[in-house]
């Protein structure tokens, strides 16, 4: 009965510490200090996760493990490319206000290299063949052949399973007992971990793509928002014919077709790779997709898919965005759904065009869809890499596990207190002020050299960091919206009407159950090798005879042999690696 | 000659080059940097080719990686996969192409515009032909793509005549080719007839005057005297132009081509683009290139010989 009782305790206790690194740190390290009387061996074992959870600066003064910020200052080197968004901002990543904090935090000095992106991968061959590295390399793996594994294995990168275990990195341990699933993305099958990943554990940070349609049309038309496929076809075919100078619907590219699933969705599939209940399975060679096919091609034939799609880029479809001559396209919120909206309204207040999102289609009404877009939580180009060649590796590892901690992530997301948010006496967080003049002031302007006046997502999260947004998912209690200035005329209300139909969108693409998406499976150098062979044939094919199916060039009663050639391009082989490691992964 | 004779020549000539050096010391001196370029940016990257033979890794750089077996293995590769035929075929048609309608065009034009008596007016015309030329490869493929949409310049006019609605033009087969060689043409031609000009600026008048005193009138002239003078510069540019024939323009070709008409748009250069460097392929790209590059050599030489048999004017 002790016993039970004693390990009931323990349990009790780890969830505590748990919760805290998920949510109010501060509160669980009282919780988890206050030893229960338990055997001694369960409380060595809660003993050592509390250690482990509780962030590195508050270790004990007889630790070897050195206090931070750190006694003498600690010079870092990081391989870097400049963000778009920083050009013309900052010339040096150090004097973002994130780096200049970090750096006064834990006593570093940065070293970035700042290199144009554009230059990035040159200049990556370059570091790398020189045999002289930098003590960080900022992602970028994903120019390495065989990718980090590779770089690993060739004695580039450090492993950081040393000092996670020497107790150099509580916090990265914390999150990953935290957030198995996440561990999953980042651990090599071999046990090794490579990179303070940057990850994107927040569904709506994973989207920023989706359908949008005019609803001033549709509202013209007395038609609801399409959610089927069925519905979609209806309306489209209605707008068609009631207005026969706009193009119903146009896809960003021809690439884009797939890659943000706008209608595939529907199916459950990709044109590539998805997981249909644990079995990996190929969506070009299904049943279905002759299906898809051959509504694509109805619907070129009819003109009612954008005439010009296969030679449509970003501009252009911005450019027929703006100019009112489509009726649905696949938008991006900040670029071609913000952006061309915002030019209307400032060009004419009054204009009647009125964007909307539109939920991710399915087959049947009122599914949940199974498939849509959402990018990688763990991608090759985001996270930190220690090269071996770091002078210190201690410490760097301290600095780089410190971007995991509480106090960081609080402080990328929110930026200072005091100076760039105030706790409201309900527990939110106010970014705004009213000024001297009377006039709301947005305090993070200072904080975010990124942001313009149009209130966009936090962008550094996006592009500056090897962190998750952990504290971003368990803070929601910020203060939103913007309070409304009485005094605001037309414009910057209908700007603000803008950016709320572009939140809603965000939420509304976000919202589907994506079970039947590829997980993010750690392949090894041997099968990405096998896989990268044979996909990059088959997808150059899929696209070209997708264009030619759709387009008429192809007949659709010839997709049995289409479907042929791709299996005849070894695409069991490919298949079967992914399906074995679908296995490990589900087994885990 | 006896052999004491001709040790003694070529003792003489060496002193003779030797003499020269010294003599001409400071011009020989201005030759250096050029000679220090291309060695360094010429020769010494030759190496690099290496890398077809070889199995690359990143690391060890390319002298370091170790030799693939068998040595072949990436050219069968090429040679062996499902776009041989069809980017061996469309770069060299596109080529061929290029060459049948690209090469005379600015010949013509050329002799067209010497033909142009008003100066102003031959001016005028030369400096807006020569326009395209300064525009980037980069915005000329990105207002070709818009004329040739489905309401771009080129369909108002096809369906003002014909009354018919056109179809996006870059995304048919049929229309590639085409468009690919007319935009060439357009941009190159001013350019291109800068050399011809200048030959024909550098013939003696005092033959036309002979030929008209004999009768001859404006197109007898150009036959007989303009085009027969031009020919040496005609012939140099046909050889480097023969060099040239598979080294179809990477970017055109990449900037105008879509999946629905790879079947005629993919070329080497654009597929070793796709599968080779974007899947970090470096020996299969480095193996396809130099393939291509060795049929360039193999079609330079061809060129030039038959240029030496057929005239007297020849690169070597």
């Amino acid at each position: 009965m002790k016993k039970v009782l004693a390990m009931l305790m323990a349990f009790v206790m780890v969830l505590g510490v748990l919760a805290g690194c998920t949510g109010n740190g501060g509160n669980s390290k009282a919780e988890s200090s206050k030893p229960a009387e338990s055997s001694k061996a369960e409380q060595s074992k809660t003993e050592s996760k509390a250690e482990a959870s509780t962030p590195a600066e508050s270790s004990e003064p007889e630790s070897t493990i050195p206090a931070l910020p750190f006694e003498e200052t600690l010079h870092v080197s990081v391989f870097n490319d400049m963000n778009a968004k920083f050009v013309g901002l900052v010339e040096d990543y150090a004097d973002i206000p994130w780096y200049k904090w970090l750096a006064e935090r834990l006593n570093v000095v940065w070293e970035f290299s700042n290199i144009p992106t554009e230059a990035a991968a040159e200049k990556f061959g370059l570091l790398i063949s020189s045999k002289k590295w930098t003590d960080v390399i900022d992602g970028k793996f994903g120019n390495y052949p065989g990718y980090d594994v590779q770089a690993y294995k060739d004695g580039i990168i450090e492993a950081l399973n040393t000092y996670m275990d020497e107790g150099y990195m509580p916090n990265m341990l914390a999150f990953y007992a935290a957030f198995p699933q996440f561990e999953q993305l980042v651990r090599l099958s071999t046990g090794e971990y490579l990179e303070v990943p940057h990850l994107r554990i927040v569904a709506e940070d994973l989207n920023s793509n989706g359908l949008v349609v005019r609803k001033d049309i549709l509202d013209a038309l007395g038609l609801p928002v399409p959610t089927t496929i069925d519905e979609w076809d209806a309306t489209l075919r209605a707008v068609k014919a009631a207005y026969p100078d706009i193009i119903p619907f146009s896809p960003r590219d021809a690439k884009w077709m797939n890659s943000n699933v706008p209608f595939i969705a529907a199916w459950g599939m990709t044109y590539f790779e998805y997981n249909d209940g644990g079995t990996a399975k190929y969506g070009a060679v299904q049943d279905e997709f002759k299906d898809y096919l051959t509504l694509m091609h109805s619907w070129y034939e009819d003109g009612i898919l954008d005439p010009d799609w296969l030679t449509s880029d970003t501009k252009i479809i911005t450019a027929k965005v703006a100019a009112g001559q489509v009726f649905s396209y696949v938008g991006a919120a900040g670029g071609n759904l913000r952006n061309p909206w915002n030019a209307i309204v400032t060009e004419d207040v009054n204009s009647p065009v009125e964007y909307e999102g539109a939920p991710v289609p399915t087959l049947n009404k009122g599914e949940t869809p199974k498939m849509g877009h959402r990018d990688n939580v763990h991608t090759l180009y985001g996270g930190w890499y220690m090269t071996t060649q770091a002078p210190d590796k201690y410490r760097l590892a301290q600095v780089m596990d410190f971007l995991y901690s509480e106090e960081a992530n609080r402080t990328m997301y929110f930026g200072i207190e005091g100076e760039n948010y105030h706790v409201d006496p309900d527990g939110r967080i106010n970014h705004y002020e009213i000024g001297a003049d009377g006039a709301v002031v947005d305090l993070r302007t200072s904080w975010e050299p990124s942001r313009t006046a149009t209130p966009s997502a936090y962008a550094q999260g996006y592009f500056v960091l090897a962190t998750a947004s952990i504290y971003k998912d368990n803070n929601p209690e910020i203060a939103t919206p913007e309070p409304v200035d009485e005094n605001a005329d037309e414009l910057t209300k209908k700007l603000r009407h803008i950016e709320e139909v572009r939140q809603t969108a965000l939420k509304l693409w976000a919202s589907f159950d994506p079970v039947n998406r590829m997980p993010e499976l750690v392949y090894t150098t041997e099968q990405l090798e096998t896989r990268t062979e044979i996909y990059s044939e088959i997808e150059n094919y899929v696209y070209e005879q997708v264009a030619r199916f759709i387009m008429g060039d192809r007949d659709l009663n010839d997709f049995d042999n289409f479907r042929t050639e791709v299996y005849n391009m070894d695409l069991e082989t490919a298949l079967s690696i992914a399906q074995e490691v679908l296995d490990q992964y589900n087994g885990k | 000659m006896s052999k004491k004779a001709r040790t003694s020549g070529q003792r003489t000539h060496w002193q003779m080059v030797a003499h020269d050096l010294k003599v001409n010391r400071t011009i020989y001196l201005l030759a250096i940097p050029m000679l220090v370029y291309y060695i360094l940016f010429k020769y010494v990257p030759m190496y690099g080719v290496t890398l077809a033979f070889k199995e690359y890794k990143f690391l060890d750089g390319i002298l370091g990686s170790p030799w693939a077996t068998p040595w072949y293995k990436y050219f069968k590769q090429f040679v062996t996969g499902r776009w041989f035929v069809i980017t061996v075929k469309n770069t060299f048609l596109l080529s061929l192409l290029d060459f049948i309608f690209g090469f005379p065009a600015p010949i013509i034009f050329a002799l067209l515009l010497n033909e142009i008596r008003s100066t102003p007016f031959r001016r005028t015309v030369q400096t807006i032909t020569y326009m395209p030329h300064f525009i980037s490869v980069v915005v000329v493929c990105g207002m070709i793509v818009q004329f040739c949409a489905t309401k771009g310049l080129f369909n108002s006019i096809i369906s003002f005549f014909t009354g018919r609605e056109g179809k996006n033009l870059l995304m048919q087969t049929s229309w590639f080719r085409p468009v690919y060689i007319g935009s060439g043409i357009w941009k190159g031609i001013g350019w291109n007839s800068i050399l011809y000009i200048a030959a024909i600026h550098g013939i003696d008048q005092s033959q036309y005057e002979a030929a008209k005193i004999d009768g001859a009138g404006r197109f007898a002239q150009a036959l007989f005297i303009t085009i027969p003078c031009m020919a040496p510069t005609i012939i140099i540019k046909l050889i480097f132009r023969m060099g040239d024939m598979m080294s179809i323009g990477f970017e055109k070709v990449f900037l105008l081509q879509n999946d629905a008409t790879l079947q005629v748009s993919e070329v080497i250069s654009t597929y070793t683009y796709k599968t080779g460097l974007k899947g970090m392929k470096y020996s299969l790209s480095t193996a396809i290139n130099l393939f291509d590059t060795i049929i360039n050599l193999a079609l330079l030489l061809t060129a030039n010989a038959l240029a030496r048999k057929f005239s007297e004017t020849s690169l070597f």
